[in-house]
């Protein structure tokens, strides 16, 4: 039953609206109809009933508060009237009390959301409604007159602040005693509820970021503290190398890994060094990485937008022992100078990963390759470098690399580039060695890498990554796990957004690798049945060491599912369901299990917070909207611009 | 202190570098990695109940044994745990010795190690885990 009132239907010129609003408005739903029905719940249905046959039916909210004020107003002038003869100041006092009843009235209909405020006690739910309206159920004794306490029976005085109260359904006044007792009642009642809100919302906050909700230990706590002061502090000491990345990792998360901050990791027998967040530090402040600690071995730098072509140069002449470098966003440094730095530290190294530049130029791959390419070159990662654009330079990787231990090639430029042939080329060179194979994004191949390019060479494979790989089918997968004898099982698999893969894929899957499986991502693999939950294989235990299993979006999985898995991976730790809306609260999970996405863990939450119906749905739409964040975080590396 | 030396007593004796002696309840010990390790050993700290921590001196000690009980009260709790108050000029030194008293990331390595032991044992051919523990993301 679409209620609209007059206003809306008249006015025919809007702006822009939102999905939401249109939708409100279809429905019927607005400010207006809220508050109408939040009144009448107020006065009680009877009133109502003749107020609404007073004002002809059509009385709107305001009008209804409008009413009931003149007519409190009224009244309190006949009865002033009345009571000429009474002394002034019981008079004052009666007054007094009537605008404080109306006022908390007022604030009661006015902003009927305004329930945060709990702290304070207002007595306007219990007197007032009722006293204004319905003076026939009970009608307030007069200031001083003696009455009898509803809960302990004393007769006492009543006076303005005396409470009103119902017990056994019959209403009366409550002596001060007891009055008292039950104000410092309700407010536990109340401290308690807000606690209950807290928790949960702790709770959910803890959930959303993986962690335990637990006792922090000592040393979460000093480091939290050093964080929090490290502009003070001079130097760190013995505070040992676990301590220390923490420390940077709590920078990097607050964005305080600065210029001062930075050089108190900078020491001379360094070996290993990372920045999670270099995009607040300059580049003379980069240049002293290179200057305190010409040990370094290992550097890893994120979002380092300011390292220039000098920093690069310095790096190459300075870090004589540096093997394994890996950079994310240096987009300032040229093509020319990643030439000269491969020329120059080529032989060294070890290991090289960059991520989201457009000057790596096909040149610059060319010369990496030239310089470092061999048996020593065991870790290579390029991920989002839109400046390769050539196939015929990513067809040249097997003729330099022979001993890849670690291969990520992700989100190419164009999914042209990376094609079945030069990726099967590529596995029969490096194959035996291969360990971690990365191929997010690479959405131009097919099955046929699968089984003619992983299947007879990859043997040592532990980790395997496919996110986004929609060519893939059953058929390939299939055929890639059935009777792949020489591969003694995966530990990390990522079928993320594989939209093509079944039910039969993930069996034939799970049969080869379960027992060694640590880690499994099947976000979006939306086509796998509730039937492959139920069957036997669930049913007993071969699914081990699986410690991490992501079912986002796979709407299949439901609280029944979530049970069996529970049972039948004794060291699963986190489960995550985004996007599946039959995972509810009612799933009986152990200890140790933390299942995380669930609406209903947020939603205790919002009841909290929100405030009516427009606000709770978009929380909602922005929590969906950090789960999507947090499902591509793995792979979406964030630009550093 | 003769009930310090039954071997079940309920309190440990913890004397700090410049000679303080603390008397601490054994449970609250045993929150600490290190201290558990020490007091379930055959060696003597076992027997008489009492850990000489030569690393430590009595200001940094008293606050460790604070936190000790304050782990122990509040560690069932969700929530209400009040801040742990450190003086900031203590943090590092007090992170340093914190370091040496927790052996957590230890037991948790023993605790998926454990879990691939018996998986080895079961399946011999799974020794290789071992080697690229390095990967497991719940090792430090």
């Amino acid at each position: 039953m679409p209620r609209r009132n007059n206003r809306s239907s008249n006015n025919e010129v809007r702006g822009p609206n939102s999905a939401l609003t249109a939708f409100l408005q279809e429905q019927g739903i607005n400010a207006n109809t809220i508050r109408e029905r939040h009144l009448q719940r107020l006065r009680g249905e009877e009133v109502a009933e003749i107020e609404e046959e007073e004002n002809g039916g059509n009385s709107s909210g305001v009008l209804q508060g409008l009413v009931a004020d003149l007519e409190e107003r009224q009244a309190s002038r006949e009865e002033l009237e009345e009571e000429k003869d009474e002394d002034v100041e019981t008079q004052e006092i009666r007054i007094a009390s009537r605008r404080k009843r109306r006022a908390a009235r007022r604030r009661n209909l006015g902003d009927d959301e305004d329930n945060d405020d709990l702290g304070e006690y207002t007595d306007s739910d219990d007197a007032d409604g009722e006293y204004g309206n319905t003076p026939s159920t009970v009608k307030r004794p007069f200031q001083g007159e003696l009455t009898n306490c509803v809960e302990c029976k004393a007769k006492f005085k009543v006076n303005v602040y005396s409470k009103k109260f119902i017990k056994n359904g019959k209403t009366g006044y409550l002596c001060n005693d007891c009055a008292e007792e039950e104000i410092r009642k309700e407010k536990s009642k109340r401290k308690n509820e807000i606690n209950a809100r807290k928790k949960r919302k702790k709770m959910a906050a803890a959930l959303l970021d993986r962690q335990d909700f637990k006792i922090p230990t000592l040393q979460d706590i000093c480091i939290k503290l050093i964080s929090k002061n490290i502009d003070d502090v001079e130097a760190f000491g013995d505070i040992g190398l676990i301590n220390m990345n923490k420390i940077g990792k709590i920078l990097s998360k607050n964005r305080s890994l600065n210029d001062k901050t930075m050089t108190l990791f900078l020491m001379s027998n360094l070996k290993e060094l990372e920045f999670w967040d270099c995009s607040n530090i300059d580049s003379s402040s980069l240049n002293k990485i290179a200057a305190y600690c010409p040990n370094i071995e290992k550097l890893s730098l994120e979002m380092c937008g300011q390292l220039h072509n000098d920093n690069l140069e310095y790096f190459a002449t300075n870090l004589k022992k540096l093997k394994h470098i890996s950079l994310n966003g240096p987009f300032l440094i040229s093509d020319s100078t990643w030439q000269s730095f491969f020329e120059k530290i080529g032989h060294n190294l070890q290991s090289f990963e960059i991520a989201n530049t457009h000057r790596f130029l096909n040149d610059s791959l060319i010369s990496l390759l030239e310089n470092c390419g061999g048996e020593n070159f065991t870790h290579l990662k390029l991920s989002r470098l839109d400046g390769l654009d050539s196939k015929v330079i990513y067809e040249l990787l097997p003729h330099y690399l022979t001993n890849l231990q670690h291969l990520e090639i992700s989100y190419p430029h164009k999914e042209e580039l990376i094609d079945d042939a030069m990726l099967i080329n590529l596995l029969s060179v490096n194959g035996e060695s291969l360990e971690d194979l990365i191929l997010d994004g690479c959405s131009n191949l097919t099955d046929n890498f699968l089984i003619t390019g992983i299947k007879p060479f990859c043997s040592k494979l532990r980790k395997l990554s496919l996110g986004l790989l929609d060519q893939v089918t059953d058929n390939g997968m299939v055929q890639l796990f059935t009777d792949w004898d020489i591969n003694d099982g995966l530990m990390y698999i990522s079928f993320r957004r594989c939209i093509s893969l079944t039910d039969e894929s993930i069996a034939a899957m799970l049969k080869h690798s379960c027992l060694t499986l640590i880690e499994l991502n099947l976000n979006s693999v939306n086509k796998i049945t509730s039937n492959f939950w139920n069957s036997g294989f669930f049913q007993k235990n071969y699914l081990k060491l699986l410690t991490v299993l992501d079912l986002g979006f796979v709407r299949s999985c439901d609280d029944k599912v979530i049970e069996i898995l529970n049972k039948c991976c004794p060291n699963l730790k986190i489960l995550e369901v985004y996007g599946n809306n039959r995972c509810t609260s009612n799933a009986k999970i152990r200890n140790g299990l933390t299942v995380i996405g669930r609406q209903s863990d947020t939603f205790s939450f919002f009841n909290v917070t929100s405030k009516d119906e427009d606000s709770r749905i978009v929380t909602l739409l922005n929590v969906l909207d950090v789960n999507n964040n947090n499902n591509n975080n793995n792979n979406n590396n964030n630009n550093s611009t | 202190m003769s009930h310090l030396d039954q071997e079940d007593s309920k309190y440990v004796k913890l004397i700090s570098s410049d000679g303080y002696q603390f008397i601490v309840k054994r449970e609250a010990c045993l929150i600490s990695g290190t201290l558990k390790n020490i007091l379930n050993t055959s060696f003597k700290e076992s027997e008489t109940n009492t850990v000489k921590l030569y690393e430590l001196d009595a200001i940094l000690l008293s606050k460790i044994i604070e936190y000790l009980y304050y782990n122990l009260k509040y560690r069932d709790e969700l929530t209400n745990i009040p801040e742990f108050d450190i003086p900031t000029e203590m943090a590092l030194e007090l992170l340093v010795a914190a370091d040496f008293l927790d052996s957590k990331y230890n037991s948790r390595f023993r605790q998926l190690g454990s879990g691939l032991d018996a998986l080895s044992k079961n399946y011999p051919i799974w020794g290789f885990v071992y080697s690229f523990s390095c990967l497991n993301p719940f090792i430090p």
